[in-house]
């Protein structure tokens, strides 16, 4: 199957502010894509790119095939919760489902109905009193009641309080798992995306710093502490990612096709967190000071 | 799509309806009264002129200003209260967000949304206006100057022209600014602007206007604006009159009062200078077969000019929708 969301060296500027720089990327069908970044990564401008909110500057994207909202008829395969997932304070819960119905061709308003009363939502009720998880679930059923191939959702569990945060990704499995459609799922915290990401695009800096298979990523990076030595006295084929000294010991986390064992060293796997954490540091360090890639980090 | 435009504009279209009733009721119960006076009097007097018909002016002085007062005020109400909150007001919530994410262009959303709303604009002020020309209609007659500034917006099609204008320019605006109360703001603002400079820089050239003489008769004596002396107090100082021509536009002030022979009047040369009674004087000077020379936009050209105002709006409106349009496709984040 082809890729879901194809882009190639997409940027997006803002007056002169560099939002996303260089990104291209592939997503294949049937993830469950986590967008991780630190806050002002470019997450929220790379996924409204992909849904057409917004135009690239610079580059081009494919999103199902097309250039995202060239047709109506590529909209309607497209869903997606905005961050804060707005809806109208005015209009009812009943009043969204009618509005999603009437603007949506491939409409399912039995799902929208079943899942409001899994809920336990009244629909005579008015949005603008739903609490923020209540919201969050409300703006998850229209987008998902229109049956899309693909899926985006923007922090759509920033707000929320733990409870409704579980909740609401636990019904974004259940659809998933309905639906086998895509879904990409941005947020800066590695532990909400952890529990239902099978693929991971890091974003640091304006620009993409790892993207693959969660499985993949972690099978291909490690923690190696050793004996204090420069990053590069290690051997040629391991990637320094990050590095850190004392005194007397040298922690790196190095990129590699396959453990290596060697008495002077130990290396272990990585926790996705601290895979996650050290590519944002080593954009950061880079971003910091204009040099290509990290030195040390102290 | 006309479903949501109606669900989410029904509470400020029935706030501005009931308003609107109230007055409504007031001017059909007023005018209902007005025109028995008005035929009343004219059946008391077949030629005219006598006292009952002036009397009603004043007695019907408030519904009468208060309906073409209304009339003038409506277009810009309804461009702030109606059109700047109709992109403003999704841009403030970010429900954009949402409505943009359904599967209907933005496009046809601003397309629908501008034609119900400026569709309602145009019906409700043309139904006021079509009202109170209506109320207004024996005064108007008697009156005989809907040609003047004040009144020429407030009657005919040239209210359909502002409305439709007024809804594109909050709209617009709404777009450009993002917020709906700055937005009110800039669009009551900019249209008050335009319906001040319309009469004073664009509606006197929109036909060359005719220059030509005004005979001093009693009847334009006592419609005057001004007769008197000007350059001075002694015999030199000029004679003047701002007389008003009978349902046209008079855009020159005081002109020189002349003679049949065309020479222009002084205190010393005034014929009636002697009589000291107001009305013998004023006889005295219709008698005189006195004129004066005024630029004017003659009485016949009112439809004319009324058609070709309501246009220039509606291009205005086409121009502003266009752009909307264009702002909303390419260009907002």
């Amino acid at each position: 199957m082809t890729a879901i969301i194809e882009a190639r060296g997409l940027g997006k500027r803002y007056g002169r502010r560099q939002a996303l720089s260089d990104c291209t990327l592939s997503v294949p069908a049937g993830r469950v894509v986590g967008l991780v970044g630190p806050n002002g990564a470019g997450k929220s401008t790379l996924l409204q790119l992909a849904c057409g909110m917004l135009t690239p500057t610079s580059g081009s994207i494919e999103v199902l095939g097309e250039r995202p909202a060239s047709s109506t008829a590529q909209m309607a395969r497209v869903g997606f919760v905005a961050q804060d997932t707005p809806t109208y304070a005015a209009l009812s819960i009943a009043d969204h489902l009618r509005l999603g119905a009437k603007l949506n061709p491939r409409w399912d308003a039995g799902l929208a109905k079943r899942r409001i009363q899994q809920l336990g939502l009244d629909p005579a009720q008015r949005a603008g009193r739903l609490s923020g998880g209540q919201r969050a679930q409300l703006a998850l059923t229209l987008a998902v009641a229109k049956r899309p191939d693909l899926l985006l959702l923007d922090e759509p569990v920033a707000a929320l309080d733990p409870l409704a945060r579980r909740g609401f990704l636990q019904s974004l499995m259940e659809f998933v798992a309905e639906a086998e459609a895509t879904v990409v799922l941005s947020s800066h915290l590695v532990s909400d995306l952890e529990r239902v990401c099978d693929h991971l695009v890091v974003l640091a800096a304006s620009r993409v710093q790892a993207v693959g298979e969660i499985d993949d990523l972690l099978a291909t990076h490690f923690r190696l502490t050793t004996a204090r030595r420069e990053a590069d006295t290690l051997p040629t084929g391991m990637q320094v990612i990050q590095a850190n000294h004392t005194d007397r010991q040298s922690t790196f986390v190095v990129r590699a096709d396959a453990a290596i064992d060697d008495p002077s060293w130990v290396m272990e796997p990585l926790a996705l967190e601290d895979f996650v954490l050290s590519y944002m540091k080593q954009a950061g360090a880079a971003g910091a000071d204009h040099r290509p890639v990290l030195e040390t980090q102290r | 799509m006309i479903w949501l435009t109606w669900r989410q504009f029904r509470l400020q279209f029935l706030v501005a309806a009931s308003a609107l009733s109230a007055v409504t009721a007031y001017l059909l119960i007023s005018g209902f009264q007005l025109h028995n006076a008005y035929n009343n009097a004219l059946a008391g007097c077949p030629n005219g002129g006598c006292s009952p018909l002036s009397q009603l002016t004043t007695q019907y002085q408030f519904p009468y200003y208060l309906g073409s007062g209304l009339v003038l005020l409506v277009p810009g109400l309804i461009g702030a209260f109606w059109g700047a909150p109709l992109i403003a007001r999704e841009l403030e919530t970010g429900t954009h967000r949402l409505i943009w994410n359904q599967s209907i262009s933005r496009t046809r959303w601003l397309a629908v949304k501008l034609l119900s709303i400026g569709l309602a604009a145009v019906v409700t002020t043309g139904l006021l206006s079509l009202l109170v020309s209506w109320f207004a209609s024996p005064l108007d007659r008697i009156n005989n100057n809907r040609f003047i500034p004040l009144l020429f917006g407030a009657r005919g099609v040239v209210p359909l022209g502002y409305a439709a204008f007024a809804v594109a320019l909050g709209t617009c605006a709404g777009l450009l600014i993002r917020r709906s109360v700055p937005a009110m703001a800039a669009t009551l603002a900019v249209f008050a602007a335009v319906q001040v400079l319309m009469p004073l820089a664009a509606r006197p050239h929109l036909e060359s206007p005719v220059r030509g003489n005004v005979a001093l008769t009693s009847e334009a004596i006592k419609s005057a604006s001004l007769i008197g002396f000007t350059n001075g107090t002694g015999p030199t100082a000029a004679y003047v009159a701002d007389l008003n021509v009978p349902g046209a536009w008079v855009l020159s002030g005081p002109e020189p009062v002349r003679t049949s022979s065309g020479q222009a009047l002084t205190m010393a040369t005034q014929p009636c200078a002697k009589v000291s009674d107001e009305a013998t004087r004023d006889a005295c000077l219709a008698n005189a077969d006195l004129h004066v020379t005024a630029t004017y936009q003659p009485a016949d050209r009112y439809w004319a000019f009324q058609w070709c105002e309501t246009a220039i709006f509606l291009a205005l409106t086409v121009g502003l929708t266009g752009f909307s349009a264009w702002w909303l496709r390419g260009r907002l984040a």
